[in-house]
């Protein structure tokens, strides 16, 4: 009898080993031989944030995905076989204590991380000028990445916009998206190729409610209450021309706030009117489980990614989801809104600069980004990021409002609009969704007597 | 660490010996023993907290901590700061609320687990009521924020649906939801605390209740007069830690509420503010200002409760 068990489980174990190892045999280039580039010799320390260093499985599709680490040996390691590099995976989570703690004790030469950090950074002087090393290098062109965040962005240049410490390696999605479906259901005319706040408040309040087809309860909108960027709030003081304030985070203290001016008004009664609209989870950033999916309830969501929809299309091949859910450009006149962008950067003390600088521009490269974008979907940052599969119309559309993006003060960037003016918008947005929205006059003139009064408290 | 033998080598002052000190070989190796544990405690406690102070005076900007010399300016800020004052008030809310509850059903339920004649029966509730205790802040909030969902979709919602009640805006309503993350951190804490009411419940010698059932006390009488006052040092105990463990709020709030502390800014705390100021702003200098206004308001608050206990005492 205990043989038999024995024998089992051993069946088992033999089968469960098998399944579950990753082949390694996957082609992580795109069939492009891959060739030594340089005897030049360094050691590296990367501290990536949020790479996945081994294979794995992709927890939504199912698919087997390349770790970083093959990736490395199949490419890197024999392109530059001298250069040493030690990587180090920080999750997400904290990610800015953890990594400005590698910063100040030198224990990193390049870093990928979020936009707003590595703007903070380059602030405090943690962060290299990358100038010298692009100009010098006739193999880097800086003109294959998207001219909006390689050239306007505070993820990636100085604040007062000479210098360039940053090269943009992933962008974040922020687009509005519709449901094709609800919108025939109620009889709406679709969304417009760039719809404005108006058009898109308008076309929502036609969609709250039952549903004259199925009955079922719908929602016209739907956007994050408590985005820790407001990246919504971001777009809209695009579209309505409500700057917020004038200077340049070079110099903080002289920065002239506009907050309660009309335009900005304007913003907050969108908001007020447009809180009345979305599930009442939104002000926890909860309600649109099912946006992007077959049981979907809301009409119009903002500044969404589309990642769900295209999950079930890699996984399920269900273009059905595809074409039901349609991508358009953000609120900004343009199509703009906020673009998140994560560099790589260089540690201002990097112990060997010249191997720093390959290994930054192979980590931030097409090669790299069409890894990336393969593996684990990450947006690319390239004008021309001939990788994307034509069915991916997010990623797409995506790369043409990063393209028209800009960053504003009204940005991630500006500390007190992290710590004072997103909270308080995304306050003001949670008191409008209890029908309790205080005088919007009254609560902008409180919201500029604080910024004035934290920039009178600067020296 | 020791003194010469007494006499050998001490003057005679006054009629006592006075006590001479000189290492020995023996005082070395001590303070060689413990020079991790001291370097430890004053590299990573006390060096953090006299440079907080410090930093607490000056403007700083992102990593930069030896920003400009500000003397109080930051301390002034954050007193005149209205959002200062709302995370107070909402940390003495559901700081107050988790305390007291707390205190009072993890008392209640030791009580009942302690009364069972059964062991198993005994053992088996306590690692039931400790299990939640074990569950991760983050993964407990992600799961109240499914149980407290605010439609009927919601499962707490679904279930008083049932009773035709409407649902409950439970971490959407600005009134109530203050009073779901009391709920929230009773269900993650009550575990922890009836464990410690427990032993202490088990310690209260016998004979007490032998004493009290010959002068024909019931089982309210001896409960009420026996195992309360006998358990007053736990329940000052447990009072100190869990008002410390509130003034501390912050995991649960900042995971449901965002940086805003919504809805409404009703679940705004002072660690939140803190954070907001620190990690999102750059602004150590405040936040290490607003970080020394807490030290001294739990400070000042575990005072209080130890000289009410101690005033308890010189009653008895």
């Amino acid at each position: 009898m205990k043989k038999a068990v024995l024998l089992i489980l051993s069946f088992v174990l033999t089968f469960t080993l098998a399944a579950c190892s990753g082949g390694s045999n996957t082609d992580v280039t795109g069939g492009v031989k891959i060739e030594k580039v340089s005897d030049m010799e360094g050691t590296v320390r990367v501290a990536l944030a949020g790479w996945q260093l081994e294979n794995g499985i992709d927890a939504l599709t199912g698919n087997p995905v390349i770790g970083l680490n093959e990736y490395l040996d199949k490419t890197f390691k024999i392109m530059y076989p001298n250069i040493k590099l030690e990587v180090y995976q920080i999750p997400w989570e904290n990610v800015k204590a953890k990594q400005s703690a590698m910063l100040l004790s030198g224990d990193a030469d390049v870093l990928y991380t979020g936009g707003a950090f590595a703007s903070q950074w380059y602030q405090d002087g943690l962060l290299r000028d990358l100038d010298d090393l692009i100009a010098k290098d006739s193999s880097f062109d800086p003109g294959i990445y998207l001219e909006g965040i390689m050239n306007n962005s505070y993820s990636t240049k100085s604040p007062d916009g000479t210098k360039q410490f940053g090269i943009p390696a992933v962008l974040g999605r922020r687009m509005t998206i519709y449901d094709k479906k609800l919108f025939e259901d109620w009889g709406v005319e679709p969304l417009s190729a760039k719809p404005g706040p108006d058009e898109i408040l308008e076309k929502a309040k036609k969609m709250t409610g039952k549903n004259p087809k199925t009955g079922e309860d719908n929602y016209g909108l739907f956007w994050s209450g408590n985005s820790l960027n407001g990246s919504t709030f971001v777009a809209l003081t695009l579209a309505y021309g409500a700057k917020g304030a004038e200077g340049t985070l070079k110099d903080v203290k002289s920065i002239k706030w506009h907050l309660n001016s009309p335009e900005m008004v304007k913003v907050l009664e969108w908001l007020k009117e447009a809180a009345q609209l979305p599930p009442k989870g939104f002000v926890n950033a909860q309600g649109a489980e099912n946006f992007g999916l077959e049981k979907n309830n809301i009409a119009i969501a903002l500044d969404s990614t589309g990642g769900s929809t295209m999950s079930e299309y890699r996984s399920k091949q269900n273009k059905e989801l595809l074409d039901r859910f349609e991508p358009v450009m953000n609120m900004g006149p343009d199509g703009e809104g906020w673009v998140a962008v994560d560099p790589f950067v260089m540690a201002k003390n990097a112990k060997d600069v010249e191997a720093s600088w390959e290994v930054l521009k192979f980590l931030s490269g097409h090669m790299t980004q069409k890894y990336r974008y393969e593996n684990f979907s990450s947006t690319p940052t390239l004008k021309n990021a001939d990788f994307v599969t034509p069915e991916d119309k997010y990623v797409k559309k995506a790369l043409e409002i990063a393209a028209v993006g800009h960053s504003e003060l009204m940005d991630e960037a500006n500390p007190f609009y992290m710590s004072d003016i997103a909270p308080a918008i995304n306050g003001f947005i949670s008191q409008a969704a209890s029908g309790n929205a205080p005088d919007i006059q009254k609560f902008l003139d409180d919201l500029q007597s604080r910024a004035e009064k934290w920039s009178a408290n600067l020296k | 660490m020791s003194s010469t033998p007494e006499g050998k080598g001490s003057a005679v002052h006054g009629g006592l010996p006075k006590r001479k000190f000189r290492f020995t070989r023996n005082d070395w190796m001590g303070y060689l023993f413990s020079a991790p544990l001291i370097i430890g405690v004053l590299v990573f406690a006390i060096y953090p907290m006299f440079a907080a102070l410090f930093m607490s005076f000056h403007q700083t900007s992102g990593l930069n901590l030896t920003g400009t010399w500000v003397g109080l300016n930051n301390y002034k800020y954050a007193l005149g700061d209205t959002i200062f004052w709302q995370a107070l008030s909402n940390t003495f809310l559901m700081g107050l609320w988790s305390v007291v509850l707390g205190i009072a059903f993890s008392f209640i339920l030791a009580s009942l687990i302690n009364n069972l004649k059964w062991n198993l029966g005994r053992n088996f509730f306590k690692a039931v009521y400790f299990l939640p205790n074990v569950v991760s802040g983050v993964a407990t909030t992600l799961l109240f924020s499914f149980l407290f969902f605010p439609s009927k979709e919601g499962l707490i919602n679904f279930v008083i649906g049932l009773f035709g009640i409407e649902p409950i805006g439970w971490f959407t309503n600005p009134q109530v939801a203050p009073y779901s993350i009391v709920l929230m951190s009773l269900w993650g804490a009550l575990g922890y605390n009836t464990i410690i009411f427990l032993a202490g419940l088990q310690s209260v010698p016998r004979d007490l209740y032998e004493a009290a059932e010959v002068d024909g006390a019931g089982t309210y009488r001896k409960w009420l007069y026996i195992t309360i006052p006998y358990l007053r040092p736990i329940f000052v105990f447990m009072l100190i830690m869990g008002t410390i463990g509130g003034m501390k709020r912050f995991t649960d709030v900042w995971l449901i509420g965002g940086t805003a502390g919504n809805p409404g800014g009703s679940l705004m705390t002072v660690v939140l503010y803190i954070y907001r100021n620190a990690f999102l702003a750059s602004q150590m200098g405040l936040a290490t200002a607003v970080s020394y206004l807490l030290f001294l308001i739990i400070l000042i608050l575990t005072v209080c409760l130890m000289l009410l206990n101690r005033r308890k005492d010189s009653l008895d």
